[in-house]
């Protein structure tokens, strides 16, 4: 709810406040903010309503969010806090979940430095009651590449290599971090292993790739494990670009594909940003290092769960309910990767290889094709259990949503 | 630098888990102060910057075959093919041992797709060939105490005479194990045989249901030597007392040291006569702690089986059947 610079968080009828609502009410509210005669220069107050329940996947954006709109104004946004010391349970989950740590200025070591995002009144934050412990495993994280543990790897000259020491890093630090929550996930510990090693790879996106703080959440009920990762860099166009092109691949190429063969019409920006993620994949299938792609089709096929991937102001959202058309993307995938290999250890002539490559990539398009087409196609049928959202307003950076339910 | 390489008739055997434990207790740590990382024994997934080190030292040798336990490895990083290519490079052949099935398909290692999975769809050894090859493999243990005997041979110096009188037990030894000595000459291997004790430790002593962990106890620089590195591949923390053993010390305030119904696992290097273990266990047993046994590098079993304690662990014993240092306890009465 907008009045006049204040955006209200709150939850009318106890409706929890959805990484969903974040990108439809929260953003448009912020862009009517700025369109609206309030809108002075200054950055618009936050003020989270005492029947506030937030779903806990949404601090990373929030967080994102803070950290975006700092950047723009050059200034820190202000969090209104109203405790009246009864119905403070909001407070006592951001206090908690070293949220309001993080997001402000704190610089006792006990909880993870601040990073200057919000300014909020410290009075505000006390006199909970104790009625029902919060988990304190459920916290709020932070990973950046100023971090003092990178120090040695971001002097790794050679890209891949460095990649690879990040990863095996937040191997390590996931890890810690999510020890307690991973382990309670009742499956096998081939699965929680691979759960550890998919957030560490996302981090380890989000940090080489985008140049910017990553803000993690994990987070347990009765039904899943859901994972939130945010950050706000550069995104996926502009990271693509940088790539250099193949003899089977060059920048855009499937966008100017789905140009010609989505009809559904959006405004561009929309499109492009919807495009730029098929594009993400098409690319990280093609590619003879397991990425992105492998890591979606590691949750949705390998762990039954849901990958929701925001890029801008469009959220694909990958599911077992695109199986058939998963597991024909799964089996290029697994020719391309075998073809590299083969290619690398029996050093078979570049130019067969490029000529297989091509082969697999037209095959490849073809297949990423058909799930886009199919994926807009259900959206012009069936708008709210699509597989893909499109926003009015967009964020920038990545935001991933990693879940894992829980089949017992 | 890896810890486990062992060289026999061209083959360089590797222990993969050994390696990765050393990688997660030593290197992975970044020195930053928030970051307190320490996997020790207990990660069973191989790393980059483990198998990085193993390429390095591969790198070093032209023309062997070498031999990658994976026996305790159940998962990988990703993108670890490339370098599996480049440690086959370097070797005449390069063979993975008990290795899942999926970490072949990790790997990407299904190219090779000569190599036929036992039960269960695991490979007892998976060779990075295409053709067929038949390699006769030596028992990994066995090489291991070859290698032991040979360090323990090499560095046990000979005491004839008044040089056998000990002055902390009234027996005369005219064999010292210089353990010292084997830290120095083969400082990577003795991290090798530490990792070891760590892992028949954690076996034999790990669990008693409390949920806390057990404290290491040393009494003297050796054992501090040893119980720093166990510490750190274990994650236990650690008591140091000094100078138990040979010196005659009144200790008169031990007790403040010791944790109340705390679990206690002594460690030394060379366990002859056990009266170092006896006065460690009279002192964390007074002071209110739980003795619940000890660890070594050596052995020596002076009872016949029947009448040994069983609360100790050791990475080799000396007994009478396997003695290769002619190791004898002498008293002026024979």
């Amino acid at each position: 709810m907008l009045e006049e610079n204040v955006i209200w968080l709150d939850s009318p009828d106890q409706k929890k406040f959805t990484s969903f609502r974040f990108y439809t009410e929260l953003l448009d509210e912020l862009s009517d903010y700025y369109r609206s005669g309030f809108y002075n220069g200054g950055p618009p107050v936050i003020a989270l309503d005492r029947s506030l329940k937030i779903d806990p996947v949404v601090l990373p954006l929030l967080m994102a969010l803070g950290a975006f709109l700092k950047e723009f104004h050059k200034q820190r946004v202000t969090l209104e806090l109203d405790n009246d010391l009864h119905s403070n349970g909001i407070i006592r989950f951001l206090e908690q979940s070293d949220f309001l740590h993080i997001a402000g200025d704190n610089e006792n070591p006990t909880w993870p430095i601040g990073k200057r995002l919000f300014n909020f009144n410290r009075s505000a934050i006390g006199h909970f009651s104790t009625k029902g412990e919060i988990r304190s495993d459920h916290r709020l994280h932070v990973y950046s590449k100023v971090d003092a543990g990178l120090r040695h790897i971001n002097l790794i000259e050679n890209l891949e290599k460095r990649r690879d020491a990040l990863i095996e890093h937040y191997l390590y630090k996931t890890g810690n971090d999510f020890e307690g929550l991973i382990s309670e996930i009742p499956t096998s510990s081939t699965i929680r292993n691979e759960l550890v090693q998919t957030m560490a790879e996302l981090i380890t996106n989000g940090i080489f790739h985008s140049d910017s703080d990553v803000y993690v959440m994990m987070f347990n009920n009765r039904y899943k494990t859901t994972c939130s990762i945010a950050d706000i860099g550069k995104g996926l166009h502009e990271s693509l670009k940088t790539k250099p092109p193949t003899p089977y691949y060059t920048y855009g190429v499937l966008t100017a594909e789905l140009v010609e063969k989505v009809t559904l019409s959006m405004p561009k920006n929309v499109q492009q940003s919807a495009f730029a993620i098929f594009e993400t994949f098409y690319y990280s299938m093609l590619k003879d290092r397991q990425g992105l792609f492998d890591l979606m089709l590691n949750v949705v096929l390998g762990c039954q769960g849901y990958f929701r991937l925001h890029f801008e102001s469009v959220q694909v959202i990958v599911s077992s309910r695109m199986l058939g058309q998963l597991n024909v993307l799964a089996e290029i995938r697994n020719d391309i990767y075998s073809l590299q290999g083969r290619q690398k250890a029996f050093k078979e002539p570049f130019g067969d290889y490029d000529r297989a490559m091509l082969d697999y990539a037209l095959v490849a398009k073809t297949a990423m094709v058909n799930l886009a087409r199919d994926i807009f196609q259900k959206y012009s049928e069936d708008v709210q259990f699509s597989a893909i959202r499109l926003f009015r307003v967009k964020l920038r950076g990545v935001h991933i949503e990693a879940e894992f339910p829980k089949n017992d | 630098m890896v810890i486990s390489k062992i060289e026999h008739n061209g083959f360089l055997y590797f222990d993969v888990h050994a390696e990765q434990s050393y990688t997660g207790s030593f290197l992975a740590d970044t020195g930053d102060a928030n970051n307190n990382i320490c996997e020790g024994i207990y990660g069973s997934e191989l790393t980059a910057e483990t198998l990085r080190n193993i390429t390095d030292e591969v790198a070093l040798y032209k023309g062997k075959t070498i031999i990658l336990d994976f026996s305790k490895i159940k998962d990988v990083q990703s993108n670890l093919f490339n370098t599996l290519i480049e440690i086959k490079e370097h070797s005449e052949l390069l063979v993975l041992t008990e290795v899942s099935a999926h970490i072949v398909k990790k790997c990407n290692l299904g190219i090779f797709d000569q190599n036929k999975p036992g039960e269960g769809g695991n490979f007892e050894s998976f060779v990075l060939s295409r053709n067929i090859q038949y390699i006769t493999l030596k028992d990994t243990n066995e090489l291991f105490y070859e290698h032991f005997s040979t360090l323990l041979v090499d560095c046990t110096i000979t005491n004839e005479g008044e040089d056998a009188f000990r002055h902390n037990s009234p027996v005369y030894v005219p064999k010292f194990i210089d353990i010292k000595g084997m830290m120095t000459n083969d400082s990577n291997f003795y991290l090798y045989i530490l990792y070891r004790l760590a892992l028949s430790i954690k076996e034999k002593f790990a669990e008693d249901g409390s949920g806390a962990q057990p404290i290491l106890f040393c009494q003297n620089l050796n054992g501090a030597y040893n119980a720093a590195i166990l510490s750190r591949f274990l994650n236990y923390d650690l008591l140091s007392m000094d100078h138990i053993g040979p010196v005659n010390k009144v200790y008169s305030s031990i007790g403040n040291k010791i944790k109340e119904e705390a679990r206690y696992i002594v460690i030394s290097d060379v366990v002859c006569l056990g009266t170092e273990i006896k006065i460690c266990q009279n002192i964390i047993n007074y002071s209110g702690g739980r003795y619940i046994g000890n660890a070594s590098i050596v052995k020596i079993e002076t009872l016949k089986k029947e009448h040994q304690d069983n609360d100790s662990v050791s990475v080799f014993k000396i007994t009478k059947e396997n003695n290769p240092i002619e190791f004898k306890i002498v008293t002026a009465l024979a």
